[in-house]
């Protein structure tokens, strides 16, 4: 059986190779991000490299490393493939997010570089339910926010494109929303736990 | 030296990320026109390497695929061929976005497609395309935040506008210096 990995948690495996745009996505990304720089905090435990508790081989690894201004740099191995994302932990209440955008984005060497230019890199988040001993997050879900919006059209600002929800929400409207729904156990519903990892510090990615 | 594709040539040497995509389609469907003089293989006049060629075949619903081949490297779009009081436009986004294989999932998940636009002139032999200009829209942007709703971040623009405010804001700059200034001229492709 396949590892069940963090991000196929919530994104099903299928949609993990290219990526056909017409195709019914179930990840959705916001233009804006979901936190504010007032919201952010700096939390020392984060840093380090983290595997899912479940994982014993073929692992994915989570490795933050501090930035700048309270930012992390999230680098993701998984299968010999890599990828940077700039996070930012955020308080919002009493609940932490975690909010995540690529740093950088390689394309299909055979693909003409004219569509990179049309592409937009969108925000993700994650509810931290808990950071030590062991790191316990959840992705939005997706299903119950597409099925959400599609009844309560003006509850957030999002836009179809291809059937492809994407948030359009200012930061504002995001965060209420967040605060309205991330303890329902709707809009965040499967917490997934990363312990730290048993291999030496992770490798750096290109 | 790597010649750069119409678009990115529009961005003069800028970074690629200068590009500034729209959220929302520039068209609505009762704008959307049918010409199906833009069908065919069009080639950069400028070009004398030939080596981009556009090709738009007839779609469903009074669309076109866009089919562009730069240097061997290929990229398929949706486009919609419309019409604001006299003047013709093409809204472009991708149709499918492949990216490379050494790389997370995550990413891919993350990225979506925006639109962008280009302004047209279609009178045989010649097809004619102007694009924003970027850097024109980028200054006009920093001294007018109001004008277009948009998202800045990291030096990149998204235009999160609806539709119609986008319609407003083109028809309002169509002037010489403005939105649209540079064409690039491209000519039926000879067949072989």
């Amino acid at each position: 059986m396949k590892k069940r990995n963090i991000v196929a948690v919530a994104c099903l495996a299928i949609f993990l190779t290219a990526c056909d745009l017409s195709l019914n996505f179930t990840c959705i990304s916001s233009v804006f991000p979901f936190y504010t720089d007032k919201d952010t905090v700096f939390e020392p435990q984060l840093l380090g490299t983290w595997q899912d508790k479940d994982q014993t081989n073929d692992v994915e690894e989570w490795t933050f490393e501090q930035t700048t201004n309270k930012g992390y740099q999230l680098t993701i191995v998984d299968d010999n493939k890599s990828a940077k994302f700039d996070a930012h932990l955020f308080r919002l209440g009493q609940s932490q997010f975690l909010d995540l955008t690529p740093s950088e984005c390689k394309y299909d060497a055979k693909q003409s570089e004219m569509v990179a230019l049309f592409l937009i890199p969108g925000h993700l988040v994650l509810q931290v339910e808990q950071i030590a001993p062991d790191l316990k997050m959840a992705w939005l879900n997706f299903d119950w926010l597409e099925s959400f919006v599609t009844n309560n059209p003006a509850a957030l600002a999002h836009q179809k494109e291809s059937d492809r929800l994407i948030l359009i929400a200012d930061t504002p409207a995001l965060q209420k929303f967040l605060v309205e729904h991330s303890n329902t156990n709707e809009l965040f519903s499967h917490f997934g736990t990363l312990i730290r990892s048993k291999r030496k510090p992770a490798t750096k990615s290109q | 030296m790597k010649k750069r594709n119409l678009i990115a040539l529009g961005a003069a040497a800028v970074l690629l990320a200068a590009c500034i995509p729209s959220v929302n389609p520039f068209y609505t469907d009762k704008d959307v026109i049918v010409d199906s003089h833009l069908v065919g293989e069009w080639q950069d006049t400028s070009d004398t390497n030939n080596s981009e060629i556009w090709v738009f075949e007839q779609s469903t619903n009074k669309a076109f695929d866009l089919i562009c081949t730069e240097e061997g490297n290929l990229g398929k779009f949706n486009a919609h061929l419309f019409k604001l009081k006299d003047e013709r436009f093409l809204d472009l986004i991708p149709a499918k976005c492949e990216y490379a294989s050494n790389q997370a999932p995550l990413v891919g998940l993350s990225m979506f497609p925006g639109h962008l636009l280009m302004r047209v002139q279609l009178s045989e032999p010649e097809l004619k395309i102007v694009h924003f200009d970027f850097q024109w829209l980028a200054q006009y942007l920093t001294t007018n935040s109001a004008a277009i709703a948009h998202h800045s971040e990291d030096g990149n623009i998204v235009l999160t506008a609806n539709t119609s405010d986008l319609q407003n804001f083109l028809l309002k700059h169509l002037g010489t210096n403005e939105l649209f200034q540079r064409y690039t001229t491209m000519v039926r492709r000879p067949k072989p």
